[in-house]
């Protein structure tokens, strides 16, 4: 599963495709304190990544991989502060 | 929003207005060339303009149909109808941009997608038209005009495949330092430096900005991946409109991200990368060197004077260790959030670097304390370039090349000693000035050297000399440079005399090799004008171009220069020439027509310059005098109705010194003082009303505001349709208040649209029923009294009053007495009725109805009114009635519980007095009986929920005001009547403008506020 | 000091005006070629910022017949979007004294413009 949902988080591990957009757009709408870790992840499809950057949660972890972190950073930072 | 954006938005709409009217213009005109030239001309103001600000879509669209119109007008058959209408769509994409920019307070929204989109199909456009440019000179290549125009569009083809694929190459980089690249200045100094660390000096970067499609996750794609995946990525981002978006309002499978990255891999691979996407994706090439910013906070006196020059000395001397600890100590005592610690940062860095050469180490470093010196508010320091420092070859090094580049440029002057040691002092002047205004200096002498090298024989020569010396004279002065300032003066002495030998020698010692000597560009390297077909309004110059002029200035390269004496070379190449043509006639001397009669207004003009005149003047202008001043002022509507307000408050303050006349006579018993208030207020009221009927002037608008989007409208929906129409439009210039007319245009474009796709039959039904197969539409205003009339006739199949009748029955709006009652013009007219058009499927009445309530609704809004007229297979006519001025209202005052009301005086039919006893109660229902008609009667306290009887006078009579609402009279029972005053109503603001009961309030003379009735809503 | 700017444009004369007043210089306006002529025949002014593209008379023309009057020459700018070279030699062949490419930087100007018009106390 590259995306682990508990109440209080979601986990991403490896690559996120774009076939777990709605899982994640679901899970996002119903659970609006949820925060989200990206540790593990490899790669995640723009599609997650804009759902993602429009519901502003808290990112416990950044990706492991830096070159991921760099690219994504600023979108999903902004965000949080907002 | 700025002034200078204000003034840009307005401006942008007259000119998109004037586009837009050239454009129809272009597909009726006969002689399309002069129309395609002003098009251009428009077109190119408006890009320019748009050049001022940060709106990259807008430059984008305007610049692509920049070069449409360019192109189109050089050969005018290229012409159609999908042209127009991709203009059109452009224009129109433009415009929106205007009402996003003033909805948005100066941060437009703006579609990008379309952006690309209406780009890409101009410059598809483009390439089309030059791909039969090519065609067409195979076919014709044996007449040597054609070749010329030909090898123009072979040129221009080059141009914009090249643009196509969205490269911006370089722009030859001035020198001094690189340019400031605004995307890159947004990085971190870490992404920076990762960027820098990874790259070649010297060498290039690519800025990729890469937009996918909205859609394009349906094909597959993942834009991350992809930019990811980039080949030599340093740098990269993802910017998301989806960041803004309610999560809950997401379409998670529309991309709407954009992805930026900075590539040091090659232009090829990278092309290769995004193949598949090319049209989505812009690269643009940037110097490494570009990445050398300082970033941080800007604080002057960081550091001290003496530091950075020390820094700049260890630099100087290459010395990178010295230079790498200077830094190193200074950045422990310096707040890190600073542009200057950035600065020293960058020296550590850099000097830390594995890959690159100390050359190529010192250079960049010479870049950062350029910038830091620049930061710090110090004038620059002068690094001296060394060409090869060390083991390896560096050819990169651009500043290197300046240098060599004066060493020959020595080596020129030291032919002559004397000359040499002069020089020398005025290279110790140069030396004391600050970066900018040395490159500013020597730009302007570079220059002014060219200008003497031009034909003395042209007729303006001695004013363009003149100019030139005063340049000269005014940049020496401004600089105090006291001793270049000697022998300038000394050589302008001599050019007024017209020996310009002593001027150019002390142009070569300032710089050397930068004027060949007066005229030497006419018989050395002509660079006269051959570029007069890039020049729309200089026709009279197109015909004088020499053929050959043109084919040489196309020809390659390494021919021009060939022919040259190396001298000449580097003196055009130092002004930033590239001084490449052939022919050495002096054409200049065949300049454009100069009218040779000698009197014209500007002379008469002129004569305030009274100086004995020198020498007979050819030249001279064709009189002209209506351009010279615009009579009309644009003034923001804002302060029209702030001045409107003004007047409608002075009109209320004058009515107040009745009252105060009134009172001084009967409560001060001071007669005399009464009647000269009154005399004086008979004055102010004068003036008032002529005011106030000026204001109405000023607010007055032609008809034409909206009667010129009609055209487009027209067109477009007949070419859509596929019918035949010709517009008319008459009484353009009739006038009414703003308001009215713009209220008006939503209506009449309705009524248009509605003529069009129902009423005007196809031009094959109008064929098989006799008539011409173009429809008319006849829109026409004319003003009646102090009403403007409107009428929209279409000679179409027009309205079948039966089935009209049917339809209002089934719809419950008659009944069925006056379904067989009312005549044939009455049941056409039920069209209007609220509630007709709300039947599903109304189109198919024989076209009428669709929205025509709405079309009434808002007629009435400014008390107007409309009818209708239609017979069947001839056509409809609708008539529309509206005041010319909605400003003034006279209303009747009433009084009820004590408070004072207004009711529209054109809704008061009459006020009397109803005695009790003439007062019945039919079910249950208050009436009277008023001229044989009974009149139901309402009491308006109970209308407006007040807990109070009506009053009743001492004959036991109430006050009852009759009122035609809608088709209804009713009776309003009051307290009593106050007269008639006009009033300048005023929407309700805020939470009142809630309140349904009242349309509005307004003052009255004696300062309280009257709150004006709504009939229709509170009965 | 006087500075005419000639422009077609109201928004880039707008932004030229605010650029060289905020630097202290009086600025006058003309809309083409012809009414600056008039203008500058009419009164003194120290420096000209001129545009190419205008309508009744463009820039060159504007500059020719300036430079053929039996005036003080003040300098003239010529001020374009185009950046193509052969506008260069036809700018100064008809009497221009600079060239510079549309949108000009507030900064840049402001050097060129001290330069060419000279200071004050001249």
């Amino acid at each position: 599963m590259p995306i682990v949902y508990s109440e209080d988080k979601a986990i991403f591990e490896s690559v996120v495709t774009i076939q777990e957009v709605d899982d994640l757009h679901e899970w996002l709408l119903a659970h609006p304190k949820g925060s989200i870790d990206l540790a593990a992840c490899e790669h995640l499809h723009t599609a997650a990544l804009q759902t993602l950057s429009s519901a502003g949660r808290t990112i416990l972890a950044w990706p492991d991989v830096e070159e991921l972190k760099q690219w994504i950073e600023p979108l999903l930072t902004t965000q949080e502060n907002k | 929003m700025s002034p200078l954006l204000e003034q840009f938005v307005s401006e942008t709409r007259d000119l998109l207005q004037s586009i837009s009217e050239q454009l129809l213009e272009v597909e009726k005109a006969e002689d399309k060339q002069a129309t395609l030239n002003e098009l251009f001309r428009i077109v190119h103001t408006l890009k320019g303009n748009t050049g001022l600000f940060e709106f990259p879509d807008l430059t984008r669209v305007l610049h692509a149909g920049e070069d449409v119109m360019s192109e189109a007008r050089e050969q005018t058959d290229l012409w159609d109808q999908t042209l127009t209408d991709l203009l059109f769509d452009a224009m129109d994409f433009v415009s929106n941009f205007c009402d996003s920019l003033e909805e948005n307070d100066g941060e437009p929204v703006s579609d990008s997608a379309l952006a690309s989109q209406l780009e890409k199909s101009l410059r598809a456009y483009l390439e089309a038209s030059s791909g039969e440019a090519d065609a067409d000179r195979k076919a014709t290549s044996d007449t040597a005009e054609k070749t010329t125009k030909t090898t123009k569009k072979t040129a221009g083809k080059k141009k914009s495949t090249k643009k196509a694929s969205g490269s911006k190459r370089r722009p030859p980089r001035a020198k001094g330092l690189p340019a400031e690249n605004q995307q890159l200045a947004e990085l971190s100094y870490d992404q920076l430096n990762h960027a820098w660390q990874n790259s070649e000096a010297g060498g290039s970067l690519w800025l990729v900005n890469y937009r996918p499609i909205t859609e394009c996750f349906f094909q597959g794609d993942d834009p991350l991946h992809s930019a990811r995946m980039a080949p030599g990525v340093v740098w990269g981002t993802v910017i998301s409109e989806s960041r803004d978006a309610d999560i809950n309002d997401l379409d998670p499978y529309q991309c709407v991200s954009t992805f930026h990255l900075l590539s040091n891999a090659s232009e090829e691979e990278i092309r290769e990368h995004f193949r598949y996407v090319d049209d989505q994706t812009d690269i643009e090439e940037l110097s490494v060197e570009q990445l050398l910013l300082l970033q941080g906070e800007e604080q002057k006196d960081a550091l001290p004077e003496e530091t950075v020059d020390a820094l700049c000395e260890a630099i100087e001397g290459a010395d990178l260790n010295a230079a790498r600890q200077i830094a190193e100590t200074s950045l422990e005592l310096l707040n890190s959030e600073l542009k200057a610690a950035s600065a020293l940062r960058w020296i550590i860095d850099i000097a830390d670097g594995e890959t690159a050469t100390s050359t190529e180490k010192r250079d960049a470093q010479i870049i950062i304390a350029q910038r830091l010196r620049h930061d710090q508010h110090l004038s620059g320091y002068r690094f001296t370039v060394v060409e090869n420092m060390s083991d390896e070859d560096d050819q990169s090094d651009e500043d290197s090349s300046d240098v060599s580049d004066s060493d020959t440029q020595n080596d020129v002057q030291s032919d002559d000693g004397a000359l040499a040691n002069l020089s020398h002092d005025f290279d110790a002047e140069l030396d004391s000035l600050n970066e900018e205004d040395r490159e500013a200096f020597e730009h302007i002498i570079r220059t002014q050297g060219r200008i003497l090298e031009f034909d003395p024989a042209d007729e303006w020569s001695r004013g363009r000399i003149k100019a030139a010396c005063n340049v000269l004279h005014n940049a020496v002065t401004c600089l105090e440079l006291k001793t270049m300032a000697e022998p300038l003066d000394t050589a302008i002495a001599s050019a007024t005399e017209g020996d310009l030998t002593a001027l150019s020698d002390w142009i070569n010692e300032v710089i050397p090799g930068a004027c060949e000597g007066p005229g030497a560009s006419v018989s050395g390297s002509d660079t006269s004008e051959n570029d007069t077909e890039n020049n729309p309004s200089d026709n009279t110059l197109v015909d004088n171009t020499d053929i050959d002029d043109t084919e040489a200035d196309e020809s390659s390269t390494d021919e021009q220069s060939s022919d040259k004496q190396s001298t000449v070379e580097e003196a055009t190449e130092s002004a930033g020439a590239t001084g490449d043509t052939a022919s050495h006639e002096p054409k200049i001397e065949q300049e454009p027509e100069k009218k040779t009669e000698p009197d014209a207004p500007v002379k008469a003009a002129a004569k305030v310059e009274s100086k004995p005149k020198q020498e007979a003047k050819p030249a001279s202008i064709k009189p002209e005098p209506a351009v010279t001043t615009s009579k009309s002022v644009k003034v923001d509507q804002e302060k029209i109705d702030r001045l409107m307000n003004l007047i409608g408050e002075m009109t209320v303050a004058k009515n107040a010194l009745p009252f105060l006349a009134k009172r001084a006579e009967e409560q001060h018993g001071l007669r005399d003082l009464a009647r000269e208030i009154k005399e004086q207020y008979a004055v102010v009221n004068r003036i008032a009303e002529e005011m106030q009927d000026s204001i109405m002037q000023i607010r007055m608008m032609p008809f034409s505001f909206i009667s010129m989007r009609f055209p487009r409208l027209v067109r477009d929906i007949s070419r859509r349709l596929e019918k035949d129409v010709q517009l008319i439009i008459e009484g353009e210039d009739t006038e009414a208040d703003k308001n009215i007319i713009e209220s008006l245009a939503e209506p009449l474009i309705h009524i248009v649209r509605n003529s069009l796709d129902h009423g005007i039959e196809s031009p094959e039904v109008r064929q098989a029923q006799g008539k011409s197969t173009t429809g008319t539409l006849t829109i026409r205003a004319s003003q009646e009294a102090d009403r403007v009339m409107i009428e929209i006739h279409d000679d179409g199949k027009g309205i079948n009053p039966d089935v009209i009748r049917e339809k209002a029955f089934e719809k419950g709006l008659i009944d069925d007495a006056t379904r067989q009652r009312i005549t044939d013009k009455e049941a056409v007219n039920l069209v209007l009725m609220p509630g007709f058009s709300t039947a599903e499927e109304v189109s198919d009445l024989s076209g009428r109805g669709v929205g025509m309530d709405a079309v009434r609704s808002a007629v009435d809004k400014v008390n107007g009114t409309m009818a209708l007229e239609s017979e069947v297979g001839k056509g409809t006519r609708i008539r529309i009635s509206l005041p010319m001025s909605i400003a003034v209202t006279r209303v009747m005052i009433v009084e009820s519980d004590e408070q004072l009301m207004g009711i529209p005086m054109d809704q008061v039919l009459e006020t009397v007095r109803v005695p009790r006893s003439e007062i019945h109660t039919v079910k249950h229902v208050q009436t009277t009986v008023l001229r044989d008609r009974i009149v139901p009667l309402k009491s308006l306290n109970d209308l407006l929920a007040l807990p109070a009887e009506q009053i009743i006078n001492e004959e036991e009579e109430h006050a009852v005001l009759v009122a035609r609402v809608g088709n209804d009279v009713i009776g309003l029972v009051v307290d009593d009547f106050r007269g008639s005053v006009d009033i300048i109503q005023k929407p309700m603001a805020g939470v009142l403008s809630g309140m349904q009961a009242y349309s509005g309030a307004a003052l009255i003379g004696d300062g309280s506020v009257l709150m004006v009735l709504n009939l229709k809503e509170i009965l | 000091m006087n500075i005419l700017i000639v422009d077609d444009a109201s928004t880039v004369r707008m932004y030229h005006r605010n650029v060289l007043e905020a630097a202290g210089y009086t600025v006058d306006e003309a809309v083409n070629g012809l009414e600056a002529l008039e203008k500058a025949l009419a009164n003194k002014f120290d420096l000209y910022i001129v545009d190419i593209n205008m309508p009744k008379m463009d820039g060159y023309e504007f500059l020719r017949q300036l430079r053929s009057e039996d005036v003080d020459q003040a300098p003239a700018v010529m001020v374009s979007t185009e950046a193509a070279e052969l506008d260069h030699t036809k700018a100064f062949t008809a009497g221009a004294n600079l060239y510079m490419v549309k949108p000009i930087k507030p900064l840049q100007m402001m050097t060129y413009v001290r330069l060419l018009a000279g200071e004050e106390s001249v």
